[in-house]
């Protein structure tokens, strides 16, 4: 028997107040993967990820993290667990200084060397982190400000790592740049969910990739071969 | 100058602030001249003017502790903590109770100082636990309601509070015998001018903790994830703060301040009733508007200010004292005015207000 | 079933907690001079306290065995935590600082025997606990045939409210005798019928002409419901009978809540109407006093005629608040709330220390009242000039009720209710927000000076210590508990935050206390309020909210 993938969703329903976001949502995500979640606007895709961490309690299903129940784990209990998040549109401490940021990353961790290297990782991920470590987060400019949601999300340490629509609103070059920066996370042994709107370079990143359409899953196949799916090169690859 | 039109257009705007400077300078001149024909005339000698100020600066103390935990708790939950002020009031109380046993023991004789300390441990302590129940029963059940039910909670809790107070401890002024505490009693003369013990307790005991919470809130550990949780809920959830916790420790310090304020006026006004947190609690509230609610240094400056202004204005501008609540209001009106978000205020109003 | 152990502690220290608040309150001990059915009534209310935390223990345990577990261990902690207070307050000095705890009744909650009756106490508590895991685990009752009995709609309201009247009534009458009971449930109908007239406010029942004058109905013309009709008429004929029927105090008591329905109609334009958060509404109130008093006190000389006076006083009160509505209405929330509420406390300041206007802490007197044909109306057909007030401040209401309905679903109500919920995007759609923040303000203000006027010829002198924040802060609990934006629910709100307590005379001491605690846990229960504004009334959202941010985990 093999042991159990590092994150388990297993038939998610989620509602706001009535209204379903997420109708029976099932997948895994191996240790050492990059899995990418694609789907257009409001399929849910923000959703799972905020239900994984407990920000949005699903109404049915079950989560498991490396085999451990998520279910009714409160959301800052979820970090401790291994799961951080990158969420979307980065939200940022915005009256916290870059460092102040990076220090409420590594909130649950006590380990003060430990921390430290975190610390000199991201700055060496992200040296333009360094460069304004005292500066104000809410004057940092978009693409700085990405690297800090994603440095700050480094500095728990995670085993698992969430990812919200990292691209958004990035000029292509800090894309490149950014998703570089997610390999090399993910080389470093976390393990990857990504949601993303650009299909073609997330799919390029990931192992594998699941296509979520109005709260539920309808395709899931490797990376590779998804790209080459017809029903995902009309709907989201587009022109790219 | 915050502008908030967006829509109205330049002449308008233009026409509003031209109001509002002329309005500006003629306020300003009509209390420059005021102010000017008091020195002229030498209404006051140098001596009172010092004694105002000392006063003052005593009284906007107290203002700016309690205005603080008007802040911080508006700062992470945006709520007016009405009951702040019968927090405050029953810190006061338990005060009194444990200065009163220690007299009658005895034990006051022989440890003053000890008996000054735990005093206000007791009034802090009593204080803190009054904080801790109201953030739990009355407020935290209302989480993300709309902005006005944990305002009439706040108001019912006061209500409550302060009324159980009277009920239980009955309506009779209990007196705090500041004049048999060595040390406290009396003053020291600088010249002309006498200053009460009790003032210079104040003052020291007040700047202290201020710089003591302005290193918290800003190098702590406790204190970054206050404002991480202040800024964004969610996200700091995400970080592993638990928000419930902070939010709590949150109204814990701002108790804690409170009652520290109460047994303060409780030494120096030599007396206690149910009814010593109103005022002072409106004040404060007032000083940490004025100063930009949310806004820690904003709600210490408020403080001062309003302190200052309302020991000094009556003399300053020759009005009789029964005025001086005139005063605070009518200022607290004017900087509005002028400065729709307080002196220190960030322009959040949008967002928040 | 050791699961179920500790958290039935918790809500056992909060019972125990519940308990020993009432006895530190006195209210035991004012309690236990009333027997029900041979039982002191202050220690049957402690035992009750303690079943009902064996009830909410157990009912959160799964498992016959295990509700009865919870319950013991609920009671147990509640007795043992009252046990140990009252232990504690037999520490010499400590029942002199609780005024209301005298030592022999303490000692009589220990059953006379201290250390011992403390144990017994507990185990009391515990037994009782129990009981209420009995309670919580027998089936629910079948309550069906209520509902079907009752239908829908408005038949239901007045099954429910005839029900309640009943059970209020019988309450009351084996608490406090008859008179009480009665004039409690005069009021209770009264209420149930205040709140079918403002039912029908909302109707258009105008006269064509008036309705020309007014701004047009929204909700466009409707037929008149015969069924309303009629409840409209016997309210009319209980209006009038029933001010003649009883005595002075019941007039008295119903005129202040008239005069606190004015107010509360105008506060709840601002604040329900146009979301502005006014904490010194009471400054209208005094503004419209004073201005009565002044104008038709002949201390001040002047001595104009009550009818005169009364638009004057309105007038004044009103344009007061368009004043103080020009520099402060560009602040927002908070911001406005706390200027409100000191302009609140500048007024009365003044009304105390301008001694030469307001004759200061001594306050005016012998304020006009109103007279027809200089003959003094009251004399000539009522017997008591209350009975005049009555009539008075029955019309007014009914008047500003009208008004107040008829502004909501006009092009006004709906620039307020589209300013209310986003102020940007009303200003961005052409809303002129200042301009209907002042007409708001000016139109609370009237309602208010209408109110203060009246209130200060009933009064006959006027003091400024009738003008203090409370009086706001009654006003807004008022408009918030009977409901926001919703003219009924101001009647409901008045009714019960002022004529109750009136009422409840028995409890006075412990009126304030139990109308705090009320408060908190109305806002924790049902923050809509008791009459929230219907769909019918308000297209949006029923519940004011100023941008609260959606709820977090």
């Amino acid at each position: 028997m093999t042991a159990p993938p590092l994150l388990e969703v297993r038939d998610l329903h989620t509602y706001y107040d009535n209204i379903a976001a997420l109708r029976g949502v099932s997948l895994t995500v191996s240790e050492g993967e990059i899995v990418a979640l694609i789907g257009a606007n409001g399929a849910g895709k923000s959703t799972l990820l905020k239900s994984i961490t407990g920000l949005t309690p699903p109404r049915q299903g079950e989560i498991f993290m490396e085999g451990r129940r998520l279910n009714g784990v409160p959301a800052h209990a979820v970090v401790r667990l291994g799961v951080a998040m990158v969420p979307e549109g980065r939200q940022i401490f915005g009256r916290l200084s870059v460092y102040e940021n990076l220090e409420m990353g590594a909130f649950t961790r006590t380990d003060t060397d430990a921390v430290q290297r975190s610390f000199d990782r991201v700055f060496e991920l992200f040296p333009r982190l360094a460069e304004r470590r005292e500066q104000i987060g809410g004057t940092l400019s978009g693409g700085e400000q990405q690297m800090l949601a994603i440095g700050r999300a480094i500095m728990a340490a995670p085993r698992l790592l969430l990812l919200d629509e990292p691209s958004m609103g990035l000029a292509p070059i800090l894309v490149q740049q950014i998703f570089r920066t997610i390999r090399e996370i993910n080389r470093e042994g976390a393990s990857i969910l990504l949601v993303e709107q650009n299909a073609n370079a997330a799919l390029s990143l990931a192992n594998r990739g699941y296509v979520l359409r109005v709260g539920q899953i309808v395709i899931e196949d490797a990376a590779e071969a998804l790209k080459e799916n017809k029903q995902v090169k009309e709907a989201y690859l587009g022109g790219h | 100058m915050a502008t908030t039109s967006t829509t109205v257009g330049r002449s308008a705007a233009f026409s509003k602030r031209a109001f509002l400077t002329i309005l500006g300078v003629l306020i300003g001149a009509v209390l420059a001249f005021r102010l000017g024909q008091t020195i002229y005339d030498q209404v006051w000698g140098p001596e009172v003017w010092i004694r105002n100020l000392i006063n003052g600066l005593a009284l906007g103390a107290v203002y700016a502790l309690i205005a603080l935990g008007y802040t911080l708790v508006y700062g992470i939950l945006f709520m007016i903590n009405f009951a702040h002020g019968e927090v405050l009031m029953l810190g006061a109380m338990a005060g009194f109770f444990v200065l009163d046993a220690s007299i009658n023991s005895g034990f006051l004789d022989y440890n003053t100082l000890l008996t000054i300390v735990i005093v206000f441990i007791a009034g802090m302590s009593v204080a803190v636990v009054v904080g801790v129940l109201l953030e739990r029963i009355a407020y935290r059940p209302l989480r993300g309601a709309p902005r006005l039910v944990p305002l009439i909670s706040a108001i019912g809790a006061s209500i409550f509070l302060q009324n159980a107070a009277l009920q239980a401890f009955g309506a009779n002024v209990k007196i705090y015998p500041t004049p048999q505490i060595t040390g406290l009693s009396g003053g020291q003369r600088f010249g002309d001018v006498f200053v009460a013990n009790t003032s210079i307790m104040i003052m020291v005991l007040a700047i202290i903790t201020m710089v003591a919470l302005v290193l918290l809130v800003n190098r702590s550990r406790f204190g970054k994830a206050m404002r991480a949780v202040a800024e964004d809920k969610p996200t700091a959830q995400l970080m592993g703060i638990d928000v419930n916790r902070i939010i709590l420790l949150t109204f814990a310090l701002g108790s804690l301040l409170a009652g520290m304020a109460g047994v303060m006026l409780g030494f120096h006004n030599r007396q206690v009733t149910h009814m010593v947190g109103f005022m002072p609690g409106l004040k404060a509230f007032t000083a940490a508007v004025l100063g930009g609610i949310g806004n820690v240094p904003g709600a210490m400056l408020g403080g001062f200010f309003l302190g200052l202004a309302e020991s000094l204005g009556p003399t300053a501008f020759q009005i009789p004292s029964a005025y001086k609540d005139v005063i605070a209001f009518g200022l607290l009106v004017l900087i509005l005015i002028f400065r729709p978000t307080g002196l220190m205020g960030e322009r959040l109003s949008r967002e928040r207000a | 079933m050791r699961a179920a152990l500790l958290p039935a502690t918790r809500p056992g220290l909060v019972g125990g907690g519940a308990a020993i608040a009432i006895v530190v309150l006195g209210m035991v001990t004012a309690l236990n001079e009333r027997e029900l059915a041979g039982l002191p009534v202050g220690n049957l209310l402690v035992g009750l306290i303690v079943l009902a935390v064996g009830y909410r223990a157990a009912r959160d345990a799964v498992g016959a065995g295990s509700r009865l577990v919870a319950g013991l261990v609920a009671g147990l902690t509640a007795g043992a935590f009252l046990a140990l207070f009252m232990l504690f307050t037999r520490v010499p000095g400590v029942s002199e600082k609780l005024v209301q705890t005298e030592p022999e009744d303490t000692d009589a909650i220990l059953f006379g025997m201290g250390a011992g009756g403390a144990a017994l106490l507990a185990v009391f508590g515990a037994g009782l606990g129990v009981l209420g895991g009995v309670l919580a685990s027998l089936p629910a009752l079948p309550t069906g045939w209520l509902r079907a009995v009752a239908g829908s709609g408005r038949l239901r309201l007045i099954l429910v409210a005839l029900l309640s009247l009943l059970i209020v009534g019988l309450a009351l009458a084996f608490l406090f005798g008859l008179v009480v009971a009665v004039v409690g449930v005069i009021v209770l109908a009264g209420l149930e019928l205040a709140l079918l007239g403002g039912a029908l406010a909302s109707l258009p029942p105008l006269p064509a002409r008036l309705r020309q004058v007014l701004p047009k109905s929204g909700a466009g013309r409707r037929r008149l419901d015969p069924v309303a009709l009629l409840t409209l008429l016997i309210m009319a004929v209980v209006l009038i009978v029933v001010p003649m029927a009883f005595g002075q105090y019941f007039n008295h008591v119903s005129t202040t809540v008239g005069i606190f329905v004015l107010m509360g109609l105008g506060l709840n334009v601002v604040v329900g109407y146009a979301g502005l958060l006014d904490l010194g509404y009471v400054a209208f109130f005094a503004i419209g006093a004073y201005a009565m008093a002044i104008l038709s006190s002949p201390e001040q000389g002047i001595e104009v005629n009550f009818w005169l006076a009364l638009p004057i006083a309105m007038a004044v009160s009103g344009i007061s608040g368009t004043l103080l509505g020009i520099p402060v209405l560009r602040m927002r929330g908070d911001y406005l709330a706390i200027v409100t509420l000191g302009f609140g406390e500048i007024i009365r300041i003044f009304s105390q220390n301008l001694t030469d206007l307001t004759g200061g802490p001594q306050g005016v007197r012998d304020i006009a009242r109103p007279e027809l044909a200089e003959q003094e109306f009251t004399t000539l057909l009522f017997a008591n000039p209350q009975q005049f007030y009555f009539y008075l401040i029955a019309t007014g209401v009914v008047l500003v009720a009208i008004i107040s309905a008829h502004l909501l679903s006009s092009r006004i109500g709906r620039a307020w209710v589209a300013m209310r919920e986003d102020e940007d995007v009303a200003r961005a759609i052409g809303i002129r927000v200042v301009r209907y923040k002042l007409l708001a303000f000016t139109i609370g203000a009237v309602f208010a000076g209408l109110g203060g006027a009246i209130f200060a010829s009933r009064q006959n002198s006027i003091f400024p210590n009738d003008f203090t924040l409370i009086v706001s802060i009654n006003v807004l609990c008022l408009v918030i508990i009977g409901g926001m934006g919703s003219v009924r629910g101001v009647v409901v709100g008045s009714v019960a935050l002022i004529a109750l307590p009136e009422i409840l005379r028995e409890l006075a001491e412990f009126r304030l206390v139990t109308f705090g605690a009320l408060l908190v846990f109305m806002m924790i229960v049902r923050p809509q309020g008791l009459l929230p504004a219907g769909r019918s009334l308000v297209s949006g959202p029923a519940s004011l909210d100023i941008a609260a941010p959606p709820a977090e985990a």
